[in-house]
């Protein structure tokens, strides 16, 4: 996956503050929409600042400057899923209201809820590819886990749509 | 939206979805960019704070010691050391032991013991 900006990051794993300011305004949107596919919005922000403050302090052991997307992607993945699993035991134990976040359309609901009766990686793998345009091997180097994987997930994911939109019930 | 059991996605489901990612973090780049080089760059009253929490601890621990110290008065004045007059100037060389002794538990008064028995003057 190939992230561009060679020069800033390098900078950045020199030790220059500014430089990762500028690494943080060019990725943050698209990394908290991954870790909202994963985890919801409550939580996204908060992963993808956790993410950010560990890259920080990782950055001088990434060897390839122009992968640091796919790296800090894999890390909001990381902390996004961990995040999920608690966010589903506090549920399980009534700890959390099921959902926290209003959103204004009707249309969001449903999306909201359908994509929320998938499994997380799941959802990741729809986002990256729906939203993200990514390949099925830039997704596998997100999530960790070959193409084929991959490809497994989006079919299971389309299996569960085809099922809840068959009941017309989204 | 209507789903079309084929390897597409269901109509307008990838639209839907694409505007379903699109909505504003509620922390814009720049304002999160901002924050983390905060988190970062540790200002200097961060640092102050960091020795004055120990130094407020100290502190707070040396005036209960003083409080206990002072309730064991409580029942009344502490007897008056033995051969030690109030008030008592010493000079020339200071004497072995200085003696803190509360004769009214409101006011402590130092008293210190005269290394000789001429040692001291009132």
């Amino acid at each position: 996956m190939e992230s561009g900006g060679g020069d800033t990051v390098r900078a950045a794993q020199a030790g220059d503050p500014g430089a990762f300011g500028r690494l943080v305004e060019r990725h943050w949107c698209e990394m908290v929409r991954l870790a909202r596919s994963v985890v919801g919005d409550a939580e996204a922000e908060d992963c993808v600042q956790d993410a950010l403050l560990s890259a920080w302090h990782a950055l001088p052991s990434l060897a390839d400057p122009e992968r640091f997307r796919g790296w800090l992607a894999r890390s909001v993945f990381r902390r996004a899923l961990r995040a999920s699993r608690w966010k589903r035991l506090r549920s399980w134990f009534g700890l959390v209201p099921e959902r926290v976040v209003r959103h204004e359309r009707e249309a969001e609901i449903d999306l909201a809820r359908l994509m929320d009766s998938l499994p997380p990686r799941q959802r990741a793998v729809l986002h990256l590819t729906i939203v993200e345009e990514m390949s099925d091997r830039e997704i596998g180097e997100v999530l960790s886990i070959d193409a084929g994987s991959v490809r497994a997930h989006r079919r299971r994911a389309r299996q569960k749509l085809s099922s809840v939109y068959r009941k017309g019930d989204p | 939206m209507t789903f079309q059991d084929d390897d597409d996605w269901p109509d307008g489901f990838a639209d839907a979805l694409r505007r379903h990612a699109a909505r504003t973090p509620s922390l814009m780049p720049a304002e999160a960019a901002r924050r983390l080089r905060e988190r970062l760059e540790p200002r200097p009253e961060r640092r102050y704070r960091q020795w004055l929490a120990p130094a407020a601890a100290a502190a707070a621990v040396v005036l209960a010691l003083a409080s206990a110290s002072r309730m064991r008065h409580e029942d009344g004045p502490a007897p008056r050391p033995r051969g030690v007059e109030r008030s008592t100037v010493v000079v020339g060389p200071l004497p072995d032991n200085i003696v803190l002794w509360w004769a009214d538990p409101e006011t402590p008064v130092y008293f210190i013991l005269p290394s000789t028995p001429t040692g001291g003057q009132s």
